[in-house]
């Protein structure tokens, strides 16, 4: 190995373990090996200088005084930051804003409240109802024979089928109205859609209400010479459900297609012939 | 061990680490006095200038300060310190244009290249080597040898790290060296002559 070869890996090898040709040309060659010498002589010495210097004392002086400033800046901000929170005050016109709107709440609330209270009660189911439910509980025993002083209507049950006989009078009443809504669905001129509704006159009277009269005065005074005390009650009962029977007629005649009204007067029909089955019946006192 | 190291107001570096994190002043200022020589000697190894060693011995500590917090001790503190130290050195030598990575395999020149000339076995510097003619020489060494240099020999830094903290290969901070090296042998031995030719 040359000086020059030598010189080419040196940087590579200086700080490392030496070849056996390296190593025989350094104890060969004096120039080579004072290089190699003084370089690491360079690198061992250099190395004690590290931490040698003392900074002067105005390196921590300026520290700590840039700590302290970050230190005061922000227990500064600590301070403030809660005043900020409350430093500011709405006006005025933010606080009405808002009674305004709390005041509307309870308003629309005590409305709302009121007109639920007033919700209560205040629908009635049909007398077929509560047939079906006596009905049901008169088939599985679960209730006597009713009281006679119970109401006549309600009462209709327990001998309806003992007056098996009525019971083609209902169906030609029914029949009857049945014609009637058909014949009234047949004349649409009289009842146009888009015609408007004319009010009935208080004293109007429909065609075959008279006949219904005259058969009203016969079971009332079938009922008050058999039991004058459920007269009354009988009258009061054929006055309702002939009302009924009148609503739901006017109400097909404004519109013939009203599934409900239709449903309406089938059961007042069917509620009237049940009470001209209660007067003919020979159960009553 | 890093606990073992107590600082003058008896804290354990251990211990001053933990109430550094909760801003105790105290525990910075003894961690200050437990690393501040070996970061401004970085300091003014690496700028050559006792101002400029000052400020930046100030700011790499104020930067530790404020991120103590995320020291979490995956590796020892001082290490962790120093690194951050040679961050804010590179950095501030970059900022004033300095050519920190020097250039692969540069063209050499008469006046930058050391002389191939390997000199005498009885000019050897052994025996010869003080440590302020040592401070001088290396003051005197271009920034770009000084920063290799410096980080290699002085502070023990491997190639490798080197390598990644300044940014260039791994070869080229061997070279560096090397070429670092033989200037400073040159320079000591013109301090030498000089001396000798003094009176």
């Amino acid at each position: 190995m040359t000086c020059a070869e030598l010189q080419q890996v040196l940087p590579e090898i200086v700080d490392r373990d030496w070849s056996d040709e390296q190593e025989k040309h350094l104890q060969t060659c004096s120039e080579c090996a004072g290089v190699v010498s003084d370089l690491q002589l360079i690198a061992k010495e250099s190395h004690s200088l590290q931490g040698s210097e003392e900074p002067s004392g105005r390196v921590w002086q300026l520290i700590q005084s840039e700590l302290n400033q970050q230190q005061e800046e922000l227990q500064s901000i600590a301070q403030q930051a809660p005043l900020l929170r409350e430093s500011d005050e709405p006006s005025e016109r933010v606080w009405n804003s808002i009674a305004s709107v709390l005041n509307e709440y309870e308003a629309d609330g005590e409305a709302i409240a009121l007109a639920a209270r007033q919700l209560q009660g205040s629908e009635e189911p049909s007398p077929r109802v509560w047939n079906s439910i006596e009905i049901a509980l008169r088939e599985e025993g679960l209730i006597r024979r009713p009281p006679r002083e119970r109401s006549i209507v309600a009462a209709f049950p327990r001998w309806r089928w003992q007056t098996a006989w009525l019971l083609p009078v209902a169906v030609a009443l029914i029949v009857g109205v049945s014609f009637r809504l058909h014949r009234d669905n047949a004349e649409p001129k009289h009842f146009a859609v888009n015609k408007p509704v004319v009010p009935l006159p208080d004293d109007f009277v429909p065609k075959g209400d008279l006949e219904n009269a005259d058969l009203d005065r016969q079971m009332l005074d079938e009922v008050a010479s058999r039991a004058p005390g459920l007269r009354q009650r009988y009258e009061n009962d054929l006055h309702n459900v002939n009302s009924y029977i009148q609503d739901a007629e006017q109400s097909l005649r404004a519109n013939p297609n009203d599934e409900e009204a239709q449903q309406s007067l089938i059961n007042a029909v069917e509620q009237r012939s049940m009470l001209y089955q209660l007067a003919a019946d020979h159960s009553l006192p | 061990m890093t606990d073992a190291r107590k600082s003058k107001s008896g804290l354990s570096e251990a211990e001053a680490i933990e109430r550094a994190k909760q801003g105790d002043a105290e525990a910075f200022e003894a961690l200050y006095n437990l690393h501040k020589r070996r970061v401004y000697s970085l300091c003014l190894r690496m700028t050559a200038n006792t101002a400029e060693a000052e400020d930046l011995t100030q700011e790499a500590f104020l930067q530790l300060f404020r991120k103590i917090g995320t020291f979490r001790g995956e590796s020892a503190f001082s290490t962790w310190l120093h690194r951050m130290s040679v961050n804010v050195v590179l950095m501030r030598l970059r900022k004033k244009g300095l050519n920190l990575v020097p250039i692969e395999d540069p063209i050499e020149t008469e006046e930058e290249t050391p002389k191939k000339e390997l000199g005498a076995a009885d000019a050897s510097l052994a025996g010869s080597i003080d440590r302020l003619n040592l401070d001088r020489a290396i003051q005197a060494l271009p920034p770009g040898y000084r920063t290799i240099f410096v980080l290699h020999d002085v502070e023990g830094y491997e190639h490798n790290e080197i390598a990644d903290l300044v940014g260039c290969s791994i070869g080229n901070s061997k070279s560096q060296l090397h070429k670092a090296r033989m200037k400073l042998r040159e320079l000591l031995k013109t301090s030498r002559a000089e001396k000798a030719v003094k009176p």
